[in-house]
């Protein structure tokens, strides 16, 4: 073999043709093996132009059969039919779909010049000489050109229109308006015969179709599988490598011609080897830089990580996890925003935001049984918005719900699963920059969810732990002990230079729960603090301080203002309760509050303080607001007791003129009870006094005496004196004058504690009675005093629908019903009295 | 919607990403009734929690009603009709809706109040809407699941009614899916009658060709008896010669070489290919036959209402339709419940749920409508028969049903016309026929369907032919949409038939109740051989 042939014949003017033609051929492979659509299809249309071409230039130089013009015509049919190619892939990529005319001339005029092609008209005679090509152009060439520079100029012109009018962002097409830029200088380039001889052309051409190529994987014109990153660049990698080391080899072999004069096979293979020695820190090199190139990522995800289960190992707090798992995920996925949703409580997934005042929204809140829930819990480990828009898994997605996703930008959503539970949710937007996310990417993202699931698990139960213990379980307010230090806190740090503090107590609570029983008060009290929350501002500090009792902590208000607060608080709890029209809701709140540093500068002073003030307002009638102040204080602490008494005497006695009007309103309505309610009274004190009760309680009977029968008030007339029997619907109505009578007292603080006896003087010992059907000794003793004295006065006195009975048929009738309707052992002494003469009817 | 964009449907197409549009738009039909019935659930939820906020839902479901499961749903909201919305509806009271409405759309109200029914269509509703539409449309391109011919620019004749009636409304939706060439533009359409429309849309067919039909399965069979009769296309076809494109020009070439060469009957399927055809009204199931032998195409049906939007469409095979799982809540009242309650106006009918129906039984339709909608299980007055639990040779696990017709109270004729009681008595008061007594029954007379009226005269003497012709008259007179359907279909819907003096008492001696429309078949049998 004559090394001098084999020199001339691969030459680098053969030898890039060569390499161009190897790298259309790869890239077309690529294009093949990914997923086809009309972008891929009509870019492998122009991969397959360009390879003809570099075909025919390759081997065009080398003056193979039958000769060089044959190979120049057939690499004319790929310079022919690359612009207008080009110029259709264009059309497809940009999405433009009017300019269907100018390429269907573009098509004609194209095989126009194919004919005119083999006719002889573009290239006259041509021939090879030294791999360089000389030639004699026909005199449709010019037009050809021409032309061609028209549809690429065309191609130019559309991406750029679209770029302008914001169709389409110019990242996404600058390597593609680049690498066009290029062609169109290779173009001009053959125009000049002393440079169209070189293949400057074919170069330019085969750096714009790599720039596509990385436009359509990196910008996702096409979903190219991410395999085919690797597979692109080892490629291209293997085909630059060689190319250097033969061209290398050719060098050195010239030289050794020009110096030596002659070459030998052994000494070339010798020389090969050689120089495969050396070449090999060169391969270093070029792999470390296709490396930094195309795994720079993957070199900062492995830095990520390392740096993310450092901090998590050290973090226990849910915020602060949080905020390293979003930077690490922003970090390696470079996403414009990531939003966490964590398992919070028994079934409720909510979006956790460090950076909002709630941190946990109201909004965003997804069940277990919610779709995207269910999705993960069949094994799958992503979800992306496509998904979402377009699987019917997510039809029954709220119209709500994806307007949140939406907004939040979605693109993709992970699961945190630990032992098959789904702790959390990771949502993840788009990229910075608009490109897809890599498969090195999405596996980052799995590695850090699968090690955030267990430590956001553990921040989550530490979290739970923290909120346990400031906070009181009935209420969820703030507990006992949170708002001790929270006083201190603030008083010793000086964290505001003024703020009040307000102790609330619940007026008649006892008397709530005896009425109503203790599950009924826990629910009042809750609502209690409901409302509370809701009438107070956001940095008021609620606390429950025991029992009954709240306290408010104010910040930044002092004197009035502090009043105003406290006024808010009561105003907000008498319109939920006492305004309400259900007869139980009759809870009032009494409040108290002092001021700092003016009423006290110490924790303690600052609570004596509030709760002196708290006692002011419920010795002076209940459901009021008291301001501490140092008259004040001394007040209450100078009146002794009596005195106190007194004064809560001087104040009921104003609600009972009002009280005993209204009895007396309902006397006069129905005059066969008329006096009814004072001899109920009378029989109930006598009852009363000789079964032992003490003094308050026979004040509670005679008060619940005069007033058991005040709901009569809103009974028709028409029913009270009907003289025949009461139909069944005309009974109900009567039956309700007992929840009447409560709505009524509920309204006058002094004598509330009458409602127990007033609200069970229907009730019959058997559990037969009225309103709630209780029985034995669970009704209230005042009630069932009440309930033997009203059935006796009613018995002996004359009625629309029948004479009075005599006293004696009266104790009879007691008697017989002593056990069914009336507590046998308050009856026998009921009837007792009668027969000592210690009673007499009124 | 905020944020990122949707991917539109021509989008979708142009980037030929075939299965995503399929799983999008017909994905449903891979759903089990289990999951079905979650959506349904799911759904009304929402639903509920936007009734819950708005005045009419207040109304109709109670004051502080708000059901937290679908059992409750039912047990504590009562069964409605267009009477409890009229007040609201009528006066387009959009402040009482559950969500603000962007289209009203229109209905006549046979047998109402009113003139007209309105139904207001919210955004997401009309989304929905077009959504299941762009489905039936894919399933009448398509042979098999996943398989489709649907593309832009296709050619649609489009031969429905347009704004304000729920057919005009697809095409506005549609428009913001995908690109259609409507015959004739849906701008001039709106400005044409019925019939010109229609006869527009296929002159233009007749030079561009066309791809996809949309429209009353009637109106296809007519005009395909006329092409049989040789009447069609006679008058200047050759006026269309200039304006035509090479593809119809070579079919038009083709038909006049069978026609005038080889002297056979050219029919429409000789003339155009279309990719669908999708069709409508209450008959269609008696017309599929013969479409196919006209139209080289069998159609897809499509059924749904101005009050309930699309609610189930065709498939492939004759199984019958499968339901939407996210146009309406559905619920279902069995036949005889549903008599009873047509009888007795106190009684409240026991409704079943989708996974409740039994396959050869059929059910009157209630529903509640999705996504901000007004009716609430609304008795729309049809009645469906559940054909089959699930259609096996496609493979859908789902209850395939057929439209069976409106409740008895109501005849519809071709999707053209609804006659009722009223209808009826006004025509025989114009007409001045001396009538003692009538019923009226919808029958099918080589499989179209037919309006029979049973009439018993006071006069002995008068003759059939007068009786028919004055009765078709008067109820062209009383009822436009009955003259539409004569004209445009140039057939003769009616029926007569005289029975002997007497019948009618005869009969209600042995049946106290004898329904005026759609008695039962045992009802006409005995008043014909009661004489």
């Amino acid at each position: 073999m004559i090394w001098g042939d084999t020199m001339q014949m691969f030459s680098y003017l053969v030898l890039i043709p060569f390499i161009c033609f190897v790298c259309y051929c790869f890239l077309l492979m690529i294009i093949l093996g990914s997923r086809r659509n009309k972008i891929t299809t009509h870019y492998a249309y122009y991969i397959i132009a360009m390879i003809i071409w570099s075909f025919g230039s390759f081997v065009m130089r080398t003056d193979f059969y039958p000769g060089s013009i044959f190979w120049n015509r057939i690499l004319c049919i790929g310079l022919i039919s690359m612009p207008v190619i080009f110029y259709h892939f264009t059309l497809v990529l940009t999405e433009t779909t009017n300019q269907k005319k100018k390429l269907i001339f573009g098509y004609i005029t194209a095989g126009m010049l194919l004919i005119s092609n083999f006719s002889g008209l573009i290239m006259v005679d041509g021939y090879a000489e030294n791999n360089f090509f000389y030639y004699e152009l026909g005199p449709i060439a010019i037009i050809m050109a021409v032309w061609s520079l028209s549809y690429l100029i065309l191609a130019f012109i559309n991406i750029l229109d679209k770029v302008k009018s914001n169709q389409i962002h110019f990242d996404r097409v600058k390597f593609i308006l680049f690498g066009l830029v290029l062609v169109l200088v290779g173009g001009l380039i053959n125009l000049l015969p002393n440079l169209g001889k070189y293949p400057l052309d074919i170069i330019f051409n085969t750096i714009n179709a790599l720039f596509i190529a990385y436009s359509i994987y990196r910008y996702r014109f096409l979903e190219i599988k991410l395999v085919v990153k690797k597979g692109v660049t080892y490629s291209l990698y293997t085909v630059m490598l060689s190319a250097v080391y033969i061209f290398a080899i050719f060098t050195v072999q010239q030289v050794m011609i020009r110096i030596l004069g002659f070459t030998h096979m052994t000494l070339s293979f010798s020389m090969a080897v050689f120089l495969a020695l050396i070449f090999q820190p060169i391969k270093n090199i070029l792999q470390a830089t296709i490396d930094s190139i195309f795994y720079k990522e993957k070199l900062t995800h492995q830095t990520i990580l390392r740096d993310f289960s450092r901090i998590i190992n050290n973090v226990l707090d849910l915020e602060e996890l949080s905020d390293s798992l979003l930077e690490a995920v922003d970090r390696g996925l470079q996403p414009k925003k990531t939003h966490l949703l964590i398992k919070r409580g028994e079934d409720e997934y909510c979006l956790f935001d460090t950076n909002s005042e709630d941190k946990w929204s109201k909004e965003v809140i997804y069940n277990s049984n919610h779709p995207i829930l269910q999705w993960f819990h069949q094994d799958k480990t992503i979800l992306t918005i496509d998904e979402i828009e377009t699987h019917p898994f997510f039809t029954g997605l709220w119209r709500k719900e994806k307007k949140q996703l939406h907004s939040l930008g979605t693109e993709l959503i992970t699961p945190f699963k630990l032992r098959e539970q789904i702790v959390g949710l990771l949502i993840i937007t788009e990229k910075k920059r608009g490109e897809a996310y890599s498969h090195d990417e999405i596996d980052l993202l799995f590695t850090l969810t699968n090690n955030a699931a267990v430590v956001i698990e553990n921040a989550k139960l530490y979290e739970e732990a923290k909120y346990q213990a400031i906070t009181d379980g009935l209420t969820k307010l703030y507990n006992h002990r949170y708002f001790h230090e929270t006083l201190r806190k603030i008083i010793e740090d000086s964290v505001y230079e003024t703020f009040s503090v307000a102790m609330v107590d619940v007026d008649f609570f006892k008397l709530y729960n005896d009425l109503y029983g203790h599950s009924a008060g826990d629910r009042a009290l809750k609502k209690i603090a409901e409302v509370l929350k809701q009438a107070s501002g956001k940095d008021d500090i609620i606390a429950r301080y025991g029992g009954e009792e709240f306290a408010v902590i104010f910040p930044n208000i002092e004197g009035n203002q502090s009043l105003r607060a406290i006024e808010t608080l009561r105003k907000a709890v008498e319109s939920n309760f006492y305004s309400s029209t259900e007869v139980n809701e009759f809870l009032t709140i009494s409040v108290g509050v002092a001021n700092y540093p003016n009423d006290g500068k110490t924790p303690e002073e600052m609570i004596d303080h509030a709760d002196a003030a708290m006692y002011v307002a419920k010795h002076c009638g209940r459901n009021q607001s008291v301001l501490f102040s140092k008259k004040d204080d001394k007040q209450y602490n100078v009146y002794d007791e009596p005195q106190l008494e007194s004064m809560e005497d001087s104040i009921k006695s104003a609600y009972f003129s009002a009280i005993y009007a209204l009895a007396a309103t309902i006397d006069a309505k129905d005059h066969y009870t008329y006096g009814h309610s004072e001899n109920v009274s009378n029989y109930a004190v006598a009852l009363a006094s000789a079964m032992g009760f003490d003094e308050e309680r026979v004040d509670i009977v005679r008060n619940a005496g005069l007033l058991h029968d005040i709901g009569k008030i809103g009974v028709p007339e028409s029913i009270l004196t009907k003289k025949s029997e009461l139909s069944s619907e005309e009974y109900e109505i009567m039956k309700r004058h007992v929840d009447v009578s409560i709505s009524i007292i509920k309204h006058v603080p002094g004598i509330v504690k009458v409602i127990p006896a007033i609200m069970s003087h229907h009730e019959r010992y058997d559990g037969k009675g009225y309103p709630r059907g209780i029985k034995g000794e669970n009704i209230p003793i005042e009630g069932r005093c009440l309930c033997i004295v009203d059935a006796f006065d009613a018995m002996t006195t004359d009625r629309p629908y029948r004479k009075a009975l005599s006293v004696k048929e009266a104790l009879l009738e007691l008697k017989k019903n002593s056990g069914t309707q009336f507590d046998p052992m308050l009856t026998e002494t009921f009837i007792r009295l009668f027969q000592e003469g210690k009673i007499e009817v009124a | 919607m905020e944020g990122l964009k949707v991917m539109t449907l021509e989008e979708m197409l142009r980037l030929q990403k075939f299965d995503k549009v399929w799983e999008k738009y017909c994905g449903f039909l891979d759903l089990n009734l289990q999951e079905f019935m979650q959506i349904q659930e799911r759904l009304l939820m929402e639903q509920i929690e936007l009734l819950s906020q708005c005045k009419l839902g207040q109304v109709l479901m109670g004051e502080d009603v708000k059901p937290r499961t679908v059992k409750e749903f039912r047990e504590k909201v009562p069964l409605t009709t267009y009477d409890n919305y009229a007040e609201y509806l009528l006066d387009r009271n959009e402040e009482v809706l559950p969500s603000k409405p962007m289209y009203w759309i229109k209905t006549t109200w046979k047998g109402g109040t009113h003139e007209i029914k309105l139904a207001p269509y919210s955004e997401s509703m009309i989304e929905e809407h077009t959504k299941a539409f762009i489905a039936s449309l894919l399933l009448s391109t398509s042979k098999k699941r996943g398989d489709f011919s649907l593309r832009e620019n296709d050619k649609f004749l489009y031969g429905m009614a347009p704004l304000p009636y729920l057919t005009g409304l697809a095409p506005y939706g549609v428009g913001n899916e995908i690109n259609f060439e409507y015959l004739p533009s849906i701008k001039e359409a709106e400005h044409l009658s019925f019939e010109n429309r229609n006869k527009l849309g296929f002159e233009l067919a007749l030079t561009k060709g066309v791809d996809l039909f949309f429209g009353l399965s009637s109106v296809l069979v007519k005009i395909g008896e006329e092409f049989a009769k040789g009447s069609a296309g006679r008058e200047g076809s050759l006026k269309y010669l200039k304006t035509c494109n090479l593809k119809m020009l070579y079919r038009l070439a083709k038909a006049f070489i069978k026609k005038n060469i080889r002297k056979e009957t050219i029919l429409p399927k000789d003339l155009w290919s279309f990719k669908g055809i999708l069709c409508a009204g209450t008959d269609t199931h008696a017309f599929k036959e013969k479409i196919e032998y006209y139209w080289g195409k069998r159609p897809i049906e499509i059924y749904g209402g101005t009050e309930i939007a699309t609610v189930a469409t065709e498939t492939w095979g004759d199984s019958g339709l499968t339901f939407f799982p996210d146009v309406n809540f559905l619920e279902f009242i069995p036949e005889k419940e549903a008599l009873k309650s047509l009888q007795d106006k106190d009684y409240v009918p026991k409704t079943l749920l989708l996974n409740e129906i039994e396959a050869n039984k059929r059910y009157e339709l209630v529903v509640t409508k999705f996504r901000g909608g007004a009716f609430v299980r609304y008795r729309v007055g049809d009645v469906i028969e559940c054909v089959s639990l699930q259609n096996e040779a496609y493979d859908i696990k789902l209850p395939q049903v057929r439209f069976v017709d409106r409740i008895a109270n109501i005849i519809d004729l071709a999707g053209f016309t609804r006659i009722t009681v009223a209808t009826i008595d006004k025509a025989l008061t114009l007409g001045n026929l001396p009538v003692k007594d009538w019923v009226a029954s919808k029958q099918y007379d080589e499989k179209e369907p037919v309006l029979h009226i049973y009439l018993e005269m006071l006069e002995k003497n008068i003759d059939i032919t007068t009786v028919k012709q004055t009765l078709n008259e008067s109820l062209q007179q009383s009822d436009s949409d009955y003259k539409d359907l004569r004209l445009m279909l140039g057939r003769d819907p009616l029926r007569v038939t005289l029975l002997p003096t007497g019948t009618f008492s005869k009969t209600k001696k042995k049946n106290n109740n004898i329904n005026k429309l759609n008695p039962c078949k045992k009802t006409i049998e005995s008043l014909i051989n009661c004489g």
